[in-house]
């Protein structure tokens, strides 16, 4: 079963691994996707991780009441670290209210989580998420979940989407595609209703927790194919939370702690909620009542809705079409439920957003539908995607010498030649950028790495570059020193992020813990199944039945009994199931009187 | 120890690749767009990698390259100006597709750059104006040379087919193409400045 998302290799899930919240869903056998839920029926799962009593990682609910109760020992809003160091988030350190470790954060960000000795890097994070979501799926689905679709805002660059892998592989999945949250959105809508809208031109206005992209498709023969995607991957409902903070906290009484810190935030966010409803609002805090109006949060947000202007209108220019060429605007994320994000939609677009996708589900829904098509469930459409960010190398002089500029669609794969600027140079240092800056020092630095060459006057040395990026925007990069047609291949040494040693270590670390959960899981399973004999056992002791067994039998049930109410103080699982088992087939000829006399008493 | 030079591939040691027969079009300026795209997006659907989600590494891998070759036929005949540096390229191999540009030309194109330095310094919503006038002066700019390379691209179809090979292109042939190129300089100098609007606009410092 699992729908058509399991052909061989297992079920394939789609996974919006998202700042505030995360989802997955699975496209059934009849060709629809459903979002995976879990016992309490809930789809949205909270992406915020905490360390629990016993020192363990815990998500969603249980991490949310950590945090209510002990910020100072959860991480929220971890997509904001991925692929970042400490030099790249100095600036906004203070409002992103994370207790990073500056000193251990060089190639990646390390995280502390309440007194524990350890550092958690948000590859480590994110995997404890994408974990439950597994998990959540292999309860639902009835079988073991290894492979999977995730997504990523469209904007993130090379070492955000590695990072995004890396976590994927933490969680013992096996990211096939690292698909784009507008893209994904666009796919759910457009295999969602009655019929593919055929030809028609879509912009995705996608504005999320912590991130931002637009991205504008032309649908047509079951291609969707991406003409321009541009956004700031530091742009979300978080920056408006942060803003209306420091519009109305002067207002209110200084937060003692961290604890009245993070109940302030929380008392924010339901008036900026609540604003999105009404005209005005109840901000309660330290005894102070303040009423707060849509007015007061639209001046005070005015600042960070201005940046989402600059993205719009480029992915609108790189498309190289106008507001009037655009059939539908999308609107993705829960900060496109604001009042003032809609106004602003229509006056860029020209036309209202659309309500086609639900705002919260379609990433998801959409990256079930990958999925699927990965899974060769469906023939009828592919999808097209471009590179976010320009790619390139520095030159001499710290310039940069574009590679694949922004927007080309992938995969692609590019060749370049350079050539040597000083005479007997033995190496040339070759260093990959990404990033829309003129100088190399301004843009994302990807992987730095030399390529030994035999010593020659300047020029003569033609070193052959070659850039190959996959339909998932990962870039791989190769040189050889074409003069002498020896390939020199070098492995690109990233810049950023988990090294291999640190992924291998964590993987290892990873394997440890999956079968410690394993035995625990079995543990908790062998003790609930034990429990319920017992007590099925209990309830026909005490019955008028119990008396008609013969003494043989009620000693047997009642010695079984006891030794496995002992067994159930200890640990061993083996231990309770043998004994349950045996429990279970002792009691047969009591549960027969049981049924025996009900029978009767019916009469 | 830096990367030096971007030189291009060896002469002669790469063939032009020609993106016209790829999409079974007539190589020129004013093509069928719409036909093109037709078997552009026909062909991906033959081949993106993600249709074969099962089918080995290698496979995958030959598709992958299948597909990029694909894009970068898209991207060479989807748009007229990088249509016309595709014609130069193809007829043309080993040289540069944009000629030098006329002093003249150069002379605006240094007022211009001028007054995106003006700008930078001016305060934000001076700095606005002007940077919007530049922009609205390249936009113009813009849509002459496009307007010269659709006049071109009729008197190439005019010609009728060029005879294979480039040494064998007629006395005509090679004069649109010699105009072609003139076009490509002139763009190259707007793509420039447009660049330095942007960052402009953006508070980036001066290259």
């Amino acid at each position: 079963m699992a729908g058509a998302t399991d052909v061989g290799g297992g079920p394939i899930v789609g996974i919006d691994l998202g700042t505030t919240h995360s989802l997955v869903a699975v496209v059934e056998a009849d060709g629809r996707p459903r979002l995976l839920r879990d016992e309490a029926g809930q789809a949205l799962l909270p992406s915020i991780v905490a360390l629990d009593d016993d020192g363990q990682l815990v998500v969603g609910a249980p991490a949310q009441a950590i945090l209510a109760r002990d910020p100072g020992r959860a991480a929220w809003s971890v997509k904001r670290l991925m692929g970042r160091a400490w030099a790249d988030l100095k600036d906004q350190a203070a409002h992103l209210g994370h207790r990073v470790d500056a000193a251990a954060s060089e190639r990646v960000v390390q995280v502390r989580l309440g007194d524990s000795p350890r550092r958690y890097s948000a590859p480590e994070l994110s995997a404890a998420l994408l974990r439950a979501l597994a998990r959540r799926a292999e309860a639902a689905l009835g079988q073991p979940v290894a492979r999977a679709v995730v997504t990523v805002p469209a904007y993130f660059d090379d070492a955000q989407r590695q990072a995004t892998r890396d976590a994927g592989r933490l969680a013992g999945l096996d990211v096939l595609r690292i698909l784009n949250e507008p893209t994904a959105a666009c796919l759910a809508y457009g295999l969602e209703g009655e019929r593919a809208p055929e030809g028609t031109t879509v912009a995705v206005f996608d504005l999320g927790g912590g991130t931002f992209d637009v991205s504008v498709l032309r649908l047509e023969a079951g291609v969707f194919q991406v003409l321009a995607t541009a956004g700031d991957t530091h742009l979300g409902g978080d920056d408006l939370d942060a803003a209306l903070l420091a519009a109305w906290a002067p207002r209110l009484p200084t937060p003692a702690d961290d604890l009245q810190r993070e109940r302030l935030r929380r008392q924010v966010v339901a008036a900026k909620h609540a604003l999105s409803e009404r005209p005005a609002a109840d901000l309660a805090f330290g005894g102070v009542n303040l009423t707060v109006t849509r007015a007061e949060l639209e001046a005070a947000v005015a600042p960070v809705l201005a940046r989402l202007e600059g993205p719009c209108r480029r992915a609108l220019a790189d498309a190289r079409i106008t507001p009037a060429d655009l059939d539908h605007v999308l609107l993705v994320g829960g900060a496109t439920r604001v009042p003032a994000v809609k106004r602003l939609v229509r006056d860029l677009f020209g036309r209202p957003g659309s309500d086609a996708v639900h705002p919260d589900e379609a990433v998801a829904l959409g990256a079930a539908h990958q999925a699927h098509i990965m899974a060769g469930g469906r023939r009828d459409a592919v999808l097209l995607d471009v590179l976010p960010l320009s790619l390139g190398l520095e030159s001499y002089g710290g310039g940069v010498s574009v590679v694949l500029p922004r927007n080309t669609p992938v995969p692609a794969i590019a060749t370049d030649h350079y050539t040597t600027f000083v005479d007997d140079q033995t190496a040339v240092l070759v260093h990959v950028v990404q990033g829309e800056r003129a100088l190399a020092a301004d843009n994302r630095s990807l992987a730095r790495f030399r390529v030994p060459i035999p010593p020659r006057p300047a020029g003569a040395t033609r070193l052959e570059v070659r850039f190959v990026v996959d339909a998932n925007g990962l870039l791989s990069v190769t040189a050889r020193d074409a003069e002498t047609g020896t390939v020199r291949e070098v492995e690109v040494k990233p810049t950023y992020g988990l090294t291999s040693d640190e992924l291998d270590r964590l993987l290892a670390d990873a394997q440890a813990h999956a079968e410690a959960d394993a035995e625990t899981r079995r543990l908790t399973e062998a003790r609930a199944k034990a429990e319920r004999v017992l007590a099925a056992t209990d309830r026909g002791r005490a019955s008028p039945a119990w008396a008609s067994l013969g003494e043989e039998p009620r000693m047997a049930i009642e010695a079984l009994s006891r030794n496995l109410r002992r067994a159930l103080g200890g640990d061993d699982p083996d231990a309770i199931e043998a004994l349950t088992k045996t429990l279970d087939k002792a009691a047969v000829p009591l549960a027969e009187a049981v049924v025996t006399a009900a029978l009767r008493q019916g009469d | 120890m830096s990367i030096g030079q971007d030189v291009g591939a060896p002469a002669g040691a790469v063939h032009p690749q020609d993106f016209f027969a790829m999409f079974e079009v007539a190589p020129g300026l004013l093509l069928d767009t719409e036909a093109v795209r037709r078997r552009y997006l026909e062909r991906v659907r033959q081949l993106h990698p993600d249709l074969y989600g099962d089918a080995g590494p290698e496979e995958r891998e030959m598709r992958l390259g299948m597909t990029a070759h694909l894009n970068d036929g898209w991207r060479a005949l989807s748009r007229l100006d990088a249509r016309a540096e595709t014609l130069v390229r193809l007829y043309r191999p080993g040289e540069d597709a944009a000629a030098p540009v006329p002093p003249e030309v150069l002379g605006e194109a240094f007022e211009l750059g001028e007054a995106v330095d003006d700008a930078r310094r001016a305060d934000p919503s001076a700095r606005a104006d002007a940077l919007g006038r530049v922009h609205q002066r390249l936009v113009t700019w813009r849509a002459a040379a496009e307007r010269d390379l659709v006049d071109l691209g009729g008197r190439w179809d005019a010609l009728g087919e060029p005879p294979s090979g480039a040494a064998e292109l007629t006395a005509e042939h090679r004069q649109v193409l010699d105009a072609v190129r003139g076009v490509l300089g002139r763009l190259k100098v707007v793509d420039r400045l447009a660049r330095e609007v942007e960052a402009a606009r953006t508070g980036e410092p001066e290259r």
